[in-house]
C-alpha cells in the first residue's frame, strides 16, 4: 500500500468515511444504560478512525506519508472493537 | 496538555452534578457515580486518567523545554509562568486526591498536611490554615473542594493566558541547532488546525481504551479504625516526595530539613533562567547542564519506582546514599564518556550539526529505553553494593544484581555510541 499516491488515499479515506458513519449510527442507537463498556470503546474507535481520516486527508507536516503510523492506527482500532466484544 | 486540562473541566463539571463535599457524603456519592450514575465510573475513570496524563505531559514537557534551554532569553518569563503552572497541576492532585474520601488518600492527605505544621514560625499556621481550616475533617474536605474546583482552575487559566500572550510576543523557539535551510512555514488553517485535531482524537481514544481497560475501583471509605490497617501512600506522582521523606534522617524533627531542602530544589528550577545566562542551546555545548538534567530526571525515576516498591518502609542512610548517589554516578560517568567521545569523533562534513534522518525517527524511543536502562542500572547497582556490604547477602541475588547492572551499561553504552556515530552530539560547522 502507497498511501502518497493519491488514489490509494482516496480509497482508504471512502473505507474510513464509511466506518465512521456506520460507528456514528450505532453509537446514536445504542443503548447506553446497559452496553456502556460497548459505548466508550466504540467511541474510542471512532475518535481513532476520525485521526486516521485526518491523517490521510491533511498535507504531511513532516515530509511525506508514514505508512507505519496508519498501519499503528489500524492496529488501535481493531484493538478498540475487541474491547467491545470483551 | 491544554486538551486533558479541559477533559479535567468537562468530567469534572459532569461529576459535580451527584458529588457531595461533607464527610459522611463524599464517599458515598463518588460510589453512586461509579456504580449508578449511567457512564459514570467512565467519567470518573477519564478523570483520573486525564489528570495523570496532564502530570504526565507537564513533566515532559519541561523536561523537553531544559534540554532544548528554553528558559534563555528572551523566555525567562515563560519558563517561571510555566513552572508555576506546573506546581498548579500538582496542587489539582493533591487536593483532588482527598476528594473521594478513601482510607488511602485521606491518610497520604493528613500526612501531608501534618507536615505543614514542621514549617518554621507563623508559616505552618498559615498554611495549616489555609488547606486544612479549623482542622476537622469536614473543613479540610470543603477547602480542598473549594480549592480544587474553583480556585485552582482559576489561576491556571490566567497562567494560562499570561503564557499564551507571552507565545504569541515571542513566538515558537528555534532549535538548538538553528533552522535548516528550506524549512516552511506551517498556516494555522487548516494545516496546524487539522494535525491538532488528529492528536487530540487520538488522545482521548487512547484515554478511553485505557478507562475501559482499567476501570477506577475505590478502596475503602476512610474510618480510624480501616486508617490503622493501611499504609498511607500519595499517588504516583508524588512517590519520589514519599520516598525522600522516609529516608531516616527526615524522620521526626528532621523532616525540617526535607520541607527546606525540596523546595529550594524548586526554587532554584523556578528562577533557572537567571542563573544560566549563556547563550550556548545546544545540547553538545553544555554538558553540565545536560548531565543535572539527566540526573534529576533519572533520580525521579528511581525514587518514584523505590517508593511504589517499599510502602511504609523507613530507608536508611547508607541505603538512600547507595541509591541516588549510585544514580547520579552513573549519569555521570556515562555523560563524561559520551562528552569525551564526542570530541574524538571528527564531524562529518554534510551533515554536522543534526541528526541522521534515521536516528531522528528513534530518537524518541532511544530516549525511553535510555531512562529505563539507567533506572534499572542505578537500582541494580546500588543494590548489589547493598548486597556486598550486609552480612546476610544471597549470592544468587547478588549475581542477578551484576547481570542487570552489566546488561543495562552495555546496551546504554550501546545507544550513545549509535548516537554518537549518527552525529547527534556534533557542533555545527559555520
Amino acid at each position: 500500500m502507497k498511501l502518497n499516491e493519491a488514489g490509494t488515499r482516496s480509497l482508504a479515506s471512502a473505507a474510513l468515511v464509511t466506518f465512521l458513519a456506520v460507528v456514528a449510527v450505532y453509537l446514536w442507537l445504542i443503548d447506553i444504560l446497559t452496553m456502556q463498556k460497548q459505548f466508550g470503546a466504540f467511541l474510542a474507535a471512532e475518535l481513532t478512525a476520525f485521526a486516521m481520516l485526518l491523517y490521510l486527508y491533511r498535507r504531511p507536516i513532516h515530509g511525506e506519508f508514514k505508512k507505519q503510523w496508519f498501519l499503528a492506527g489500524c492496529l488501535f482500532l481493531a484493538f478498540c472493537l475487541a474491547l467491545t466484544i470483551l | 496538555m491544554v486538551l486533558a486540562f479541559f477533559v479535567q473541566g468537562i468530567t469534572g463539571v459532569l461529576m459535580l452534578l451527584y458529588y457531595v463535599p461533607s464527610v459522611d457524603q463524599a464517599y458515598s456519592s463518588t460510589l453512586f457515580i461509579i456504580e449508578n450514575v449511567p457512564l459514570g465510573w467512565l467519567i470518573e475513570t477519564l478523570h483520573l486518567y486525564s489528570a495523570y496524563a496532564m502530570v504526565l505531559l507537564a513533566f515532559m514537557h519541561l523536561m523537553r523545554q531544559y534540554f532544548v534551554s528554553a528558559q534563555k532569553r528572551p523566555r525567562e518569563l515563560m519558563w517561571v509562568v510555566g513552572m508555576l503552572m506546573g506546581f498548579v497541576v500538582l496542587a489539582f492532585g493533591l487536593t483532588g486526591y482527598l476528594l473521594p474520601w478513601t482510607v488511602v488518600s485521606k491518610s497520604a492527605t493528613d500526612v501531608a498536611v501534618g507536615m505543614l505544621g514542621f514549617l518554621p514560625g507563623q508559616l505552618g499556621t498559615i498554611a495549616r490554615f489555609l488547606v486544612a481550616g479549623s482542622g476537622s475533617d469536614a473543613s479540610e474536605l470543603l477547602r480542598f473542594f473549594a480549592l480544587h474546583i474553583v480556585a485552582l482552575p482559576g489561576v491556571l487559566l490566567i497562567l494560562l493566558g499570561v503564557k499564551m500572550y507571552m507565545f504569541e510576543v515571542h513566538g515558537a523557539i528555534e532549535p538548538p541547532a538553528g533552522v535548516r535551510s528550506g524549512t516552511r512555514s506551517i498556516p494555522w488553517f487548516p494545516d496546524a488546525l487539522l494535525y491538532l485535531a488528529m492528536i487530540c482524537s487520538v488522545f482521548l481514544a487512547f484515554l478511553l481504551a485505557a478507562s475501559i481497560l482499567f476501570p477506577l475501583s475505590l478502596p475503602p471509605q476512610f474510618s480510624p479504625e480501616t486508617a490503622a490497617s493501611f499504609t498511607p501512600q500519595p499517588d504516583w506522582y508524588f512517590l519520589w516526595l514519599y520516598q525522600i521523606l522516609k529516608f531516616v534522617s527526615f524522620e521526626g524533627t528532621g523532616i525540617i530539613y526535607a520541607l527546606v531542602a525540596v523546595p529550594i530544589i524548586f526554587v532554584v528550577m523556578t528562577l533557572l533562567p537567571f542563573f544560566d545566562k549563556g547563550k550556548e542551546r545546544r545540547l553538545g555545548q553544555r554538558p553540565v547542564y545536560v548531565t543535572i538534567g539527566v540526573i534529576m530526571v533519572a533520580e525521579l525515576i528511581v525514587l518514584t519506582i523505590w517508593g511504589y516498591m517499599t510502602p511504609g518502609q523507613v530507608i536508611s542512610d547508607l541505603q538512600a546514599i547507595l541509591v541516588i548517589g549510585g544514580t547520579a554516578l552513573v549519569v555521570v560517568i556515562l555523560s563524561w564518556a559520551m562528552y569525551r567521545r564526542r570530541k574524538q569523533v571528527k564531524p562529518a562534513s554534510s551533515s554536522s550539526g543534526s541528526l541522521s534522518a534515521a536516528v531522528l525517527e528513534r530518537l524518541p524511543i532511544l530516549t525511553i529505553v535510555f531512562v529505563l536502562l539507567l533506572a534499572m542500572a542505578s537500582v541494580t547497582i546500588a543494590s548489589s553494593v547493598d548486597l556486598v556490604s550486609s552480612s546476610s547477602s544471597n549470592p544468587l541475588l547478588l549475581a542477578s544484581s551484576l547481570v542487570l547492572s552489566a546488561f543495562s551499561l552495555y546496551f546504554m553504552v550501546r545507544i550513545l555510541r549509535g548516537l554518537v556515530a549518527a552525529g547527534s552530539f556534533r557542533v555545527k560547522s559555520p
